[in-house]
């Protein structure tokens, strides 16, 4: 029956097909074609003739057409071309060619279409006509958009652009790809959702393709540049695995290399231990990711130190990323949009730290309607609002996380623990709106706070603070800007107050001012210019030290102020040589001018930095040089396509940094300080080298990579054997400069689709340090090179995730590492009754290897789409085997007898189940 | 910060006793421990360093000459005692500043740089408080209005009376087989330690160069030393900003290890160097002061007891000895006092319990009353 249906519809459609082809005055070409693909055929035809052809590039790619024709009509053309194949054409009132396969197209609906009368046959067959034409409107969707006006201009190429943007909530769509197949020319959107794209004229087929998204196309028709908005559908179903989606070809086709980036739905499934889905618990799963042990927020990336990662925030840098001594991340999941992580091949537009650049974007707040959502975890609750302030123009976000860790310990026992406080917050707030068309605006605002005392003895408190404003200005479809501006503060504050005569409080803060201009030229098909400028002030109070209370009898001392202003210049050109090549230049110029007020001690020359051979103090007034810096920073990055799948990759790149933190301690401790370049503490520098392999498999689901690199970092901070750095004047004395070198491979399988994905990698890493001064005292280890902290040289993570169905899933994720460096006793002996140690070189030896297993199960609501709330729940047990992994060992002196002891920070399963809805 | 660790424990967190997988051994290195007290007589002590899983006494250095040195280059020679100790009676030293030196057997020069004489100021009190669990927190108060340096250092002994479980009244002669009255006391007896953890304080960032309740002792309320009478001396030392600094990396490296945010442990150097191989390790350093003390007493009645006292004791059992078995009586054990005759005069029998919980010198102490005891 149904058979039979179709046949009858084929017929008529042929016929139906035959005479509007027919009804054409046709315009008749000659030509010759030998072995052409037929987009050649069809472009010729569109150079010669009205008409315009739609297809599918996929179902034409075998098509080759030999014909040699004279004075024929289109139509009597593509007969003959496609006589015994399963093409089938349909030709419009427009002079629109459709070219399908098995069937041909209707191109107008049946005269009787909208009549109610006929026969019960004629119903039936109206019936199944309708059921075609829904197959036609669902072409008709994808109609023709016209760009530009025909014949303004001689080139041939010009260019669209326009911003991508979530249908659902007005949101732009960051790093979607806009792409046509043949030839392959793609961008990515930006951070704004925006792209700009340059194409031969002509008819193409867009396809946007973004994670999270369903896919889109659209049928352009480019006559001259112009402007073309695309709204994609969300997918509603995040727990299918969307993710990466357009990320894969990425890999292997973008330019860029050694970039990671993690999206929102990725991390929500990475189990965690207490709850939170934590941006920088996912980062660390990536290769080349290391940190000296869990609990700690501070990250290795590539072996170096983890003052030398940037870490934006909206583009505005933050000097702490932690919570509750790292247990959490600073940055609250549920408003995070994006984060990219580059370890190398860092382009120009960023610099100021010299291993790698951790860029996390919030969200815009939904244009179009209302909306929240929020979670409840064991140890913290979080909450987030958005919504149109005008509907489709201007919209906010905000979101608060806190902590009732204060509260549960006080519910404790232990008078240890009663006494003890900890605490923390976080507040964001978003805001954009649209002006026009061309101009944009973006205002946010952040604040974090943390305070924590134990046993009741000395508190401490940090904050991080920022503000960000941004304009986004298109000047035409090929050149836009950006200008920022924005405030990052950082302070920290130890007060005691148990003995009121010693009572005191000592702070710290940093203010940093930022402005910059970010601009991106789309030259043409071949050429992407990006160029701009930027200054940063840094005002640092490195210590304040004042005494509470009427009895203390502390004395106020304030070290001095430091300032400084780095700017920089960068321009930078993404060169697509040829499909198979492309390149990337940049340079980036920075400048860093360390200026007064300021009194700088004059060390005798020759004589190692002490106090002793202090000769002279040099006083600067307000605003004076005080000492100067900077130079080239050159990045490269080429890329080359061996075959479709495969390409392999290289780059360089050179970083400068000019603010360095200060701790002697394994990980970041809340009272670290940050330390500006000056005279004696010389800026680092960062060379990196990188070569990688990248295959993806024919279907595209598994991608494998491996990435080599080898690293140099000049004038790395050591410290001297118990070097004082809090409220020392003249900490140039008790730091050490250093050489560092790492290097390592990074192999990395990823299946990226199916119920089954997830990746596996492996990392072997090293990162050395030689520290050889012109005295003992400045030479470490006799000035050999020697593991740093973080050397871990072999570490392997998988991360997998199933899905049973659309409610149900689960993730596993596996890490294995090499212990980390640490110094040993060699000996014991006895001071004044008491057994004391004998150190060896140090980190010449490691702690035991670290293995841990977390699993999580992951339960959505049901998937109706209009319901008051979406509700989730994760369950997840972190260090399933409850391994007792080592975060230190140490040995101590106690009761006069040296006993060693492993710390470890986890040493039980620790099992969490959170709570998620949004609405 | 070292209280970070109980954060842990409470997320489940633990520290297990680790032994790292044969740590190398290296040479013994000369240590050299020793103040030389410008009012007293002084000692100096020469040992070896060694392996960390030795668990003899430290190799004492004997044979060796030690000399103090001051500025004009005269000559102090301590007199080799015991056991690596080298004394030295109480001299005048009138120089300002002196070094030490140490020739060892084989014939290795080792000195220490030159060190001021710093004198200490006297303890302004001895104090302490209840705790809030009810234990005991010692502090030390002091102040100097005459030095700027403002470094300090406390060693103190405490000393503290205990009971065994039970007195002894009477003694078993083994040979004849016959019960005495006990002459001497093995119920009293008298323990003295020594401060094991360095106790350093600098007043430099104060106003004034005073010590305000500084934190010397805690002990707890179900401690023995508490039971009865404790008795605590504390020594002040005033050392120089050289010695505080040597001290403090000691003690960061070797007691303020093991938290999140502990400091990296490294190497520290003392003020001595070898002369004869300059890259030769040597340990310890030099000073040269004077030192105050002060003594305080707690007796239990100023202190709330606890249900229990944490003593060896805890186990200990008494048994009947009858008259008739007496002959045969034999074993680890000491007779305690006599069983009374429920129906006249006399006994009929003694109660004994094991030596170790009748002879309080067993567990470390003396039975002589110190003479400082009141």
């Amino acid at each position: 029956m149904k058979l039979a249906h179709s046949f009858l519809i084929c017929l008529l459609f042929t016929c139906l097909a035959i005479t509007q082809a027919f009804s054409q005055r046709d315009k008749l070409i000659s030509g010759e074609f030998r072995n052409q693909p037929f987009s050649q055929l069809v472009r010729e035809l569109e150079q010669k003739t009205d008409y315009r052809f739609f297809f599918n590039q996929a179902s034409v790619d075998s098509l080759v057409v030999t014909i040699s024709v004279s004075n024929k009509s289109v139509s009597e053309i593509l007969d003959e071309v496609f006589r015994n194949s399963e093409y089938r054409y349909a030709i419009d009132e427009n002079q629109y060619v459709y070219v399908t396969t098995q069937e041909p197209i209707l191109t107008e609906l049946p005269s009787d279409f909208f009549s109610r009368t006929g026969s019960a046959s004629d119903r039936l067959r109206r019936k199944t006509d309708n059921s075609r034409f829904e197959d036609a409107e669902k072409v008709k969707i994808e109609k023709l958009i016209t760009i530009g006006v025909r014949g303004s201009t001689n080139k041939t190429t010009a260019s669209i652009a326009g911003y991508v943007r979530n249908k659902k909530s007005g949101e732009p769509v960051i790093g979607a790809s806009v792409l046509i197949e043949n030839p392959l020319i793609g961008v990515a959107t930006d951070p704004n959702g925006y792209y700009s794209i340059t194409l031969p004229k002509g008819t193409h087929q867009l396809k946007i393709r973004s994670m999270g998204m369903k896919n889109s196309e659209r049928n352009v028709l480019l006559h001259s540049d112009g402007k073309l908005n695309i709204e994609m559908d969300e997918d509603v179903l995040p727990l299918k695995e969307v993710v990466i989606e357009s990320e894969r070809d990425e890999r292997v086709l973008g330019l860029q290399m050694g970039l990671e980036r993690i999206d929102i739905k990725t991390m929500k499934q990475i189990p965690v231990a207490l709850g939170e889905a934590d941006i920088l618990k996912a980062v660390l799963t990536l290769p080349g990711v290391q940190s000296v042990g869990e609990a700690t927020v501070g990250f290795n990336v590539r072996g170096g130190a983890t003052d030398q990662n940037l870490i934006l925030f909206n583009e505005a840098t933050i000097y702490n990323p932690s919570h509750l001594f790292g247990f959490f991340s600073a940055f609250n999941a549920d408003l995070i949009k994006n984060v990219e992580l580059y370890k190398s091949g860092i382009p120009a537009e960023y610099g100021g730290r010299i291993s790698s650049v951790l860029d996390v974007t919030t969200r815009e707040g939904n244009k179009r309607k209302w909306g929240g959502s929020g979670g409840i975890s064991p140890i913290t609750g979080r909450f987030a609002l958005e919504g149109p302030i005008v509907k489709d123009k201007s919209s906010f976000l905000i979101g608060g996380r806190s902590t009732y860790s204060d509260w549960i310990l006080k519910q404790l026992s232990s008078s240890q623990l009663k006494n003890s406080e900890a605490s923390f917050y976080d507040l964001n707030l978003n805001i954009s709106h649209e002006i026009n068309s061309k101009n944009n605006i973006y205002a946010s605002g952040y604040i974090s706070k943390d305070r924590f005392k134990l046993q009741g003895d000395t508190s401490y408190s940090y904050s991080n603070k920022v503000i960000s404003a941004k304009w986004r200005h298109i000047f035409s479809n090929k050149f836009f800007g950006v200008l920022t501006g924005n405030y990052s503060g950082y302070d920290y504050t130890i007060s005691s107050e148990n003995n009121p005569v010693n009572a005191f409080d000592l702070s710290y803060t940093i203010q940093q001012l930022q402005a910059k201009a970010d601009f991106s030229y789309f030259l043409n098909a071949k050429h992407t210019l990006s160029f701009g400028v930027s200054t940063i002030n840094y005002k640092l109070s490195p210590g304040t030290l004042s005494p509470t209370g009427s009895e203390s009898l502390v004395i106020p001392d304030v070290l001095q102020n430091e300032q400084a202003l780095e700017s920089a210049l960068y321009v930078g050109d993404n060169f697509e040589v040829s499909s198979k090549l492309s390149l990337y230049g940049g340079l980036r110029y920075s400048l860093y001018r360390n200026y007064g007020p300021r009194d700088l001690y004059v060390y005798q020359n020759g004589s190692p930095k002490d106090v002793n051979s202090i000769i002279d103090t040099v006083s600067y007034s307000a605003g004076e040089k005080i000492s100067t810096s900077g130079g080239p920073e050159v990045r490269l990055s080429a890329r080359y396509s061996l075959l479709r799948n495969t390409s392999i990759k290289i780059s360089y790149n050179r970083m400068r940094q000019y603010i360095q933190m200060l701790s002697n301690t394994t990980a970041i401790s809340p009272t670290d300080i940050w330390k500006l370049s000056d005279p004696y503490i010389k800026p680092l520098i960062g060379d990196q080298l990188s070569v990688g392999y990248y295959r993806n498999s024919r279907t595209k689901s598994i991608e494998v990579s491996i990435e080599a690199y080898y690293k140099i970092m000049e004038n790395f901070l050591d410290y001297k054997g118990g070097a004082e750095l809090i409220l020392n004047h003249h900490i140039e004395t008790d730091v050490l400069n250093s050489m560092g070198k790492a290097y390592g491979a990074e192999f990395m399988v990823k299946k990226t689709s199916g119920k089954l994905n997830g990746w596996f990698s492996y990392t072997y890493s090293r990162s050395l340090i030689k520290t050889k001064g012109d005295s003992d005292a400045e030479t470490i280890n006799r000035g050999e090179y020697y593991p740093s902290n973080y050397d871990k040289p072999h570490s392997v993570n998988f991360i997998g995730n199933y899905k049973f169905n659309r409610r149900f899933s689960t993730s596993v994720n596996m890490v294995y590492s090499t212990g980390r460096p640490i110094t040993l006793p060699l000996a014991k002996y006895s001071i004044d009754g008491s057994e004391r140690l004998l150190y060896s070189d140090r980190n010449q030896y490691r702690i035991p290897d670290y293995f841990r297993t977390d699993v999580s199960l992951n339960i959505e609501g049901n998937h109706k789409i209009r319901k008051l709330a979406h509700s989730f729940w994760s369950i997840s047990v972190y260090n399933l085997t409850g391994r007792r992994n080592a975060y230190s060992v140490y040995f101590k002196s106690e009761n006069g007898v040296v006993n060693g002891y492993k710390l470890s920070i986890f040493g039980n399963a620790i099992p969490t189940i959170t709570y998620n809805f949004k609405f | 910060m070292k209280r970070l660790a109980f954060m842990f424990i409470f997320l489940s967190g633990c520290i297990d006793p680790y032994a790292p997988p044969g740590l190398k051994s290296s040479e013994a290195i000369l240590v050299i421990d020793g103040f030389i007290d410008v009012t007293n007589e002084s000692t100096i002590k020469l040992s070896r360093s060694q392996n960390l899983t030795d668990n003899n006494l430290p190799k004492s250095e004997t044979g060796a000459t030690v000399w103090v040195e001051d500025d004009n280059g005269n000559n102090f020679f301590l007199s080799e005692g015991l056991d690596g100790v080298y004394s030295l009676p109480a001299q005048s030293f009138s120089s300002i500043k002196y070094r030490l030196n140490v020739k060892t057997s084989n014939s290795k020069l080792y000195v220490s740089d030159f060190e001021m004489v710093t004198l200490s100021p006297p303890i302004d009190s001895i104090t302490w408080s209840l705790t809030d669990d009810l234990g005991v927190q010692i502090h030390a108060n002091t102040h100097d209005p005459e030095t700027t340096e403002g470094f300090y250092r406390w060693t103190f002994d405490e000393t503290w009376l205990y009971r065994s479980a039970f007195s002894s009244v009477y003694v078993y002669d083994f040979e004849s087989h016959s019960v005495a009255l006990r002459a001497d006391d093995i119920y009293n007896c008298w323990r003295t330690a020594k401060s094991n953890d360095l106790l350093i304080e600098s007043t430099t960032r104060l106003s004034e160069n005073r010590v305000s309740q500084y934190p010397i002792a805690y002990i707890k309320q179900d401690d023995e030393r508490l039971r009865f009478k404790y008795s605590i001396l504390v020594k002040q030392y005033a050392i120089s900003k050289n010695a505080f600094n040597y001290w403090q990396q000691l003690k960061k490296t070797t007691e303020d290890l093991g938290t999140l945010f502990g400091p990296l442990p490294s190497q520290v150097t003392g003020n001595f160097k070898s002369i004869s191989n300059p890259d030769e390790p040597v340990i310890g350093y030099f000073s040269i002061g004077s030192t105050t003390s002060s003594r305080i007493f707690i007796p239990w009645q100023q202190l709330i007891a606890p249900p229990f006292y944490n003593t060896p004791y805890q186990d200990c059992e008494s048994y009947s000895l009858m008259m008739q078995d007496v002959p045969n009586f034999s074993g680890p054990f000491l007779l305690t006092y006599g069983i009374p005759n429920p129906n006249g005069p006399g006994i009929i029998g003694y109660y004994y319990g094991l030596t170790s919980c009748v002879d309080c010198r067993l567990s470390g102490g003396v039975n002589v009353e110190p003479d400082f005891w009141e």
